[in-house]
């Protein structure tokens, strides 16, 4: 598609100039510290909800995944940290195929949601992304009302058999997104006219009104003031008694706050992957330990 | 399994109909267009092909000084009023003795294309010393005739022809008195009357003498007035007034811009009808627009840089346009201009309005003399009754065709070589 | 002497200008040391004395030839004997058509009256006057501007900014030629139609249902009156647009998403500029196309089943402007569906749902005003639509909303009104105008009320 690349090839660029100030980096640092060949850490869990391994991602001839393996436990909240252009989001987009929309982006290894392979060619993709769904980087609300925005999902999968149904639906998405109390005065109103923060929340409600089983996140508060940060955050927590969570951050304290367990990316690879707390109170690798006292990022 | 999931499959299989009904209707319509094009150009090419042919007829002509009234063929005005008809008539009535009776002897004489004694005349001109002589001659046959001898025999059954012509006609063709040659009238003559005389050599001049017109004016105007534009216009009231002048002259129906061509430049200025002058001036007006807004473009393409290096270097605003931006955004204002002057050389409306649509037999000379231009030509040839002019004006069609294809692949080369990505 | 002669003429003077002005400027730069003492470069002082010497000459020039003829008849006219003098607009044209054949030689005079031959000597002499004093006025204004811009010559002379100023107020006119033309469209439709609305009341031409302009060519000839009641032709206009965009806008719309959401890089490099070909086609080829193909088919089609279809039925013209209008709804629909953000698909997609249910979801609804604004465009681009309708539509002002049935248009009453002999100033001809002035006022209105949709459009997405 062509708009896709187009759309995305900035970034990439942007990836480009950042990978490159990244790998004069590496060199300054392969010096002292020895670059892995294998995560450290404690990468895996037992009965996951999500099994990866070797999952390598390639775009056109150029490899941005290298062999990353790791699982993501139930009702858990993974985060995935590192440098500009490690790969991160790349990596949160292979888990429910929106890779798929790029058509120089190829994806090996195994992917795994409960037994299921994500790549099997049997597998339909429209399945795998009602269960495991998606929230962005910028706030994309469709230009529509609140309410459409939120009964889109169970509209297209055919979820609500009844209105009755479909707005309790809504309700319930937007309650547990915590922004009914701000909203429900003005359900037919735009969704774009509502705030940075607000915006993301109605994404947040319309993902969950498909009831997936795993939500990504791909630095869902890079585009929020603190304050509307703070409110996605405290969702997450509220949020991951109920769904499986993996989310990309920028922000150390972020995933420090929100998550169980952290991977530590590194120019495509998994250097490290441990309870939040080790990870940031005992890192095992130098280079995480660079990343999360500062050394570059 | 959770219950979403369920449902969620439940759906699946009417989910995936729609989509590929979606995508077939979206595949069935660009076939549409595909197919709409496809079917223009055969259709055209198969209508127009046979034009580009003409039959001639095998006769011993003899340049008799008696019947042709001609004593001495270097006496220009006795030259010109010989009887040509009347030789022709004889070396019919000699290869077709036994036709007989007034009606029959007409019939007969309709086989030869009137063209042809200005052929013979020719030749008197050429060679003095014809006269007197027999020579065995190919003569340009009537456009019936044409049209009999190209028809399959099941068309043949539809020939204006009546059925003694008919024999005649198959009887020269069994002997191998016919033939088909190209049909260099075609570029060698004006508009006629008689299809097999007709020629498109008049519209491509009058066409070529209107677009000179149009591109002289049209390509220095459009381009000052984009530098004016982007460089040195104010951001105020005048300078909006002018952009949305300009993007609503581009939408402006072209028939207007004939009224306007007929009231004022007509009208008002005096200019004379039915001259490429005119049609160029209208032309110019209407595909300002086009040239202005392209040429804009190109000029926003020139990055800032290079600007204000110039400028560093203390050139002044004008130095920096003509010195500067002028040279490297040339490139693109040319390729706009040629995919302008593609668009005015294929348009007909506005020149039917200012009288472009005369029957002029003339080949003109230049922009003052009153010409007719390709598509009008075509037009006018469509419009006409007789079954050959729709040949003509399919061959006619694909000239204009062929031009237009060149400019717009000379546009995209030039526009792959010259242009600069910054 | 003649316009091209004195055109000649006036190069010359000006090149010689140019150079004189070249060799002032060095000789007064080479007592000071060179020509960095001047103000300004040779060339500016060269190109000033130029322009001194061109400008007002040919504005001289420009203005005289624009108005010496209209000048010259009302001149030869006012000296015809009472009894001759024209009486209305149609003895006007042909008193003056006479003076100018006699005058050019293609009619003896001795075969017209006294009066008119005298006129016409008349003319011969008053234009060899005019032609006289032009080149006169012409040598002198150049001679003059010349030897101004001579005499100011001075090393502190700003001869760069004038220059300049010169030419950027040169730019400038070329830009307003834009604003010129609207005027110049304006005003020559407008007093014709004031014209026409003075012989034929307004609200008959806007709601009168009988279309009939055959008026009686003389005063003497018995003809009908004339019926010019316009509906018929805004009728005939709408089906013909409406079927057109019947066609167009589903197919163009459909082709344009399809190339954007679907299609595979190869098949787009190929269908793209295929399509794109079919809008660089003349519309004169449409209009062969649908006269002698499409229209004869339609009727056989018809006659096959049974049904009667006119040899020129709005069917066939609206099919092909139909076909004309696709590559026209598909590239305006395809600018506005690639402007809907890429984040907007993903957003859809990361819901599970299938492509098409984005397309119709989501970046159709998000793309909905641009495709209006789009629509709107085509819509006026079929209304004003010419030599399709002249050539296959008819000219039959028949008030029915049977596609099969031949139908007539605005566009093609103008080109019939205006074709063919007819004096300037009869109601007929007028009338053309009158139909000019809707067609433009609707076109106008549509192209703004787009043109302004889909800016907005865009800035939403930018």
């Amino acid at each position: 598609m062509e708009t896709a690349q187009q759309l995305d090839k900035p970034s990439l660029g942007n990836n480009d100039a950042a990978k490159d100030k990244a790998i004069n980096e590496r060199d300054a640092m392969t010096q002292d510290t020895p670059y892995p060949d294998q995560t450290v850490g404690q990468p895996f869990v037992d009965n996951p909800k999500m099994r990866l391994r070797d999952v390598e991602v390639f775009y056109a001839d150029n490899q941005a995944i290298h062999g990353v393996s790791l699982d993501i436990g139930k009702n858990e909240v993974v985060s995935l940290i590192g440098p500009s252009g490690c790969g991160k989001s790349t990596f949160l987009r292979c888990l429910n195929r929106m890779n798929d929309t790029i058509d120089i982006c190829r994806v090996k290894g195994d992917l795994h949601l409960e037994g299921q392979d994500l790549y099997d060619p049997k597998l339909d993709v429209v399945e795998l992304r009602a269960r495991v769904g998606m929230v962005f980087q910028k706030p994309n609300p469709f230009p529509k009302s609140i309410y459409d925005n939120v009964a889109y999902g169970p509209r297209i999968h055919g979820l609500a058999n009844k209105k009755y149904d479909l707005d309790e639906i809504v309700e319930n998405s937007l309650r547990k997104a915590g922004l009914w109390d701000e909203v429900k005065d003005r359900l037919h109103a735009s969704g774009t006219g509502l705030s940075g923060g607000q915006q993301q929340r109605l994404c947040i409600a319309r993902t969950i009104a498909v009831s997936p089983e795993v939500v990504l996140m791909d630095e869902p508060c890079s585009a929020l003031d603190p304050i509307a940060t703070a409110k996605i955050e405290e969702l997450i927590s509220e949020l991951s008694e109920s769904y499986t969570i993996a989310i990309v951050t920028h922000s150390m304290q972020q995933a420090a706050r929100v998550s169980h367990r952290t991977a530590y990316f590194h120019l495509g690879r998994l250097v490290e992957m441990n309870d939040t707390e080790t990870v940031f109170t005992k890192p095992e690798h130098d280079l995480t330990e660079a990343y999360i006292t500062g050394r570059f990022g | 399994m959770s219950e979403t999931t369920e449902k969620v499959r439940k759906t699946l299989a009417r989910r995936y109909r729609a989509e590929k009904r979606f995508k077939a209707f979206g595949i069935g319509s660009i076939g549409i267009g595909l197919m709409a094009l496809v079917l223009l150009f055969t259709d055209i090419i198969g209508k127009g092909h046979s034009a580009f042919f003409e039959y001639e007829v095998q006769l011993p002509i003899t340049f008799d000084a008696e019947v042709l009234d001609v004593s001495d063929p270097r006496d220009e005005d006795e030259l010109n009023y010989g009887n040509y008809q009347g030789v022709i008539r004889d070396a019919l009535a000699e290869r077709f003795p036994t036709v007989e009776g007034r009606q029959d002897t007409r019939a007969l004489n309709q086989l030869v294309s009137t063209g042809a004694g200005y052929a013979l005349r020719d030749m008197l001109r050429e060679d003095p010393s014809l006269l007197g002589e027999t020579r065995t001659l190919w003569l340009l046959a009537d456009d019936d005739v044409d049209l009999f001898l190209k028809a399959s025999e099941k068309q043949r059954e539809d020939s204006r022809l009546n059925t003694k012509q008919q024999q005649w006609v198959a009887e020269l063709e069994a002997s191998g008195e016919t033939r088909m040659v190209f049909n260099q009238s075609l570029f060698s003559y004006g508009d006629s009357r008689e299809p097999e005389q007709a020629g498109i050599l008049g519209a491509i001049l009058g066409s070529l003498f209107t677009m000179i017109v149009t591109l002289v004016l049209s390509f220095p105007v459009g381009v000052a007035a984009a530098i004016y534009l982007e460089e040195f216009a104010p951001k105020n009231k005048f300078t909006d007034f002018i952009e949305v002048n300009i993007n609503n002259l581009a939408a402006v129906p072209s028939i207007i811009f004939g009224l306007l061509g007929l009231a004022v430049i007509i009208g008002l200025f005096g200019l004379p009808r039915s001259v490429p002058l005119v049609g160029g001036i209208v032309l110019t007006l209407m595909t300002l627009p086009t040239i202005i807004i392209s040429s804009r473009a190109a000029i926003k393409a020139v990055p800032p840089s290079i600007r204000q290096a110039a400028m560093g270097l203390g050139a002044s605003k004008m130095q920096v346009v003509l010195h500067h931006v002028l040279p490297l955004a040339l490139p693109g204002m040319l390729t706009g201009a040629i995919i302008g002057m593609a668009q005015a050389l294929g348009e007909t409306a506005p020149l039917l309005m200012i009288g472009m649509v005369a029957f002029i037999v003339d080949l003109p000379a230049g922009p003052l003399d009153a010409a007719t231009v390709l598509p009008v030509q075509i037009y006018l040839w469509a419009d006409s009754p007789e079954q050959s002019f729709e040949a003509l004006a399919s061959a006619a069609i694909m000239v204009l065709l062929a031009f237009l294809i060149t400019m717009n692949t000379l546009a995209v080369v030039l526009r792959k070589r010259l242009e600069r990505r910054w | 002497m003649q316009t091209g002669n004195l055109l000649l003429l006036l190069v010359v003077m000006v090149a010689g200008a140019y150079f004189v002005g070249l060799r002032r400027s060095y000789a007064l730069a080479r007592p000071l040391g060179g020509i960095r003492h001047l103000h300004s470069l040779p060339f500016y002082f060269a190109m000033r004395s130029a322009m001194w010497c061109a400008i007002p000459a040919l504005v001289v020039l420009g203005l005289w030839l624009a108005f010496d003829d209209s000048i010259i008849r009302q001149q030869v006219l006012a000296g015809l004997p009472a009894e001759l003098q024209p009486t209305d607009a149609s003895s006007y044209n042909l008193t003056l058509s006479k003076i100018q054949n006699v005058a050019s030689g293609a009619l003896p005079a001795n075969f017209v009256e006294a009066p008119i031959a005298a006129a016409a000597e008349n003319l011969q002499a008053l234009r060899q006057t005019s032609a006289m004093a032009l080149t006169v006025v012409i040598i002198v204004l150049c001679m003059f501007g010349g030897a101004w811009a001579w005499l100011k010559v001075s090393p502190q002379l700003r001869a760069r900014q004038q220059v300049e100023r010169v030419l950027q107020t040169l730019f400038m006119l070329c830009a307003t030629v834009a604003i010129l033309t609207t005027v110049g469209i304006v005003l020559s439709v407008l007093f014709e139609s004031i014209r026409f609305f003075g012989k034929v009341p307004v609200t008959d031409f806007l709601f009168g249902l009988q279309w009939s302009p055959q008026t009686a060519l003389r005063a003497d000839q018995v003809a009908s009156g004339g019926a010019f009641g316009a509906v018929p032709l805004f009728m005939g206009t709408m089906l013909i647009s409406a079927i057109a965009l019947l066609v167009a806008v589903p197919v163009g719309l459909m082709s344009a998403i399809y190339l954007a959401e679907y299609a595979s890089n190869r098949v787009r490099t190929v269908a793209k500029p295929a399509l794109e070909v079919l809008a660089g086609v003349p519309t004169v080829v449409y209009g062969f196309f649908a006269a002698l193909t499409v229209a004869p088919f339609i009727r056989g089609m018809g006659e096959s089943i049974g049904l009667d279809v006119a040899s020129e039925s709005a069917l066939a013209a609206g099919l092909v402007m139909g076909i004309m209008i696709i590559p026209f709804v598909s590239s305006l629909a395809d600018d506005v569906i690639t402007a809907v953000p890429q984040a907007m698909r993903d957003g859809s997609l990361g819901l599970g749902a299938t492509k098409s249910e984005t397309i119709k979801k989501v970046i159709f609804p998000a793309a909905l005003p641009g495709i209006m604004g789009g629509i709107l465009l085509a819509a006026s681009r079929a209304i004003g639509e010419t030599m399709i309708v002249v050539m296959a539509a008819g000219l039959a002002a028949n008030l029915t909303a049977n596609p099969l049935e031949a139908v007539t248009t605005i566009t093609v009453q103008i080109v019939t009104l205006l074709t063919g002999d007819q004096e300037f100033d009869s109601a007929k001809t007028l009338a053309a105008f009158a139909l000019g002035l809707m067609l433009f006022i609707t076109t106008l209105v549509m192209n703004i009320f787009a043109l302004h949709i889909v800016k907005k459009y865009r800035e939403q997405y930018d």
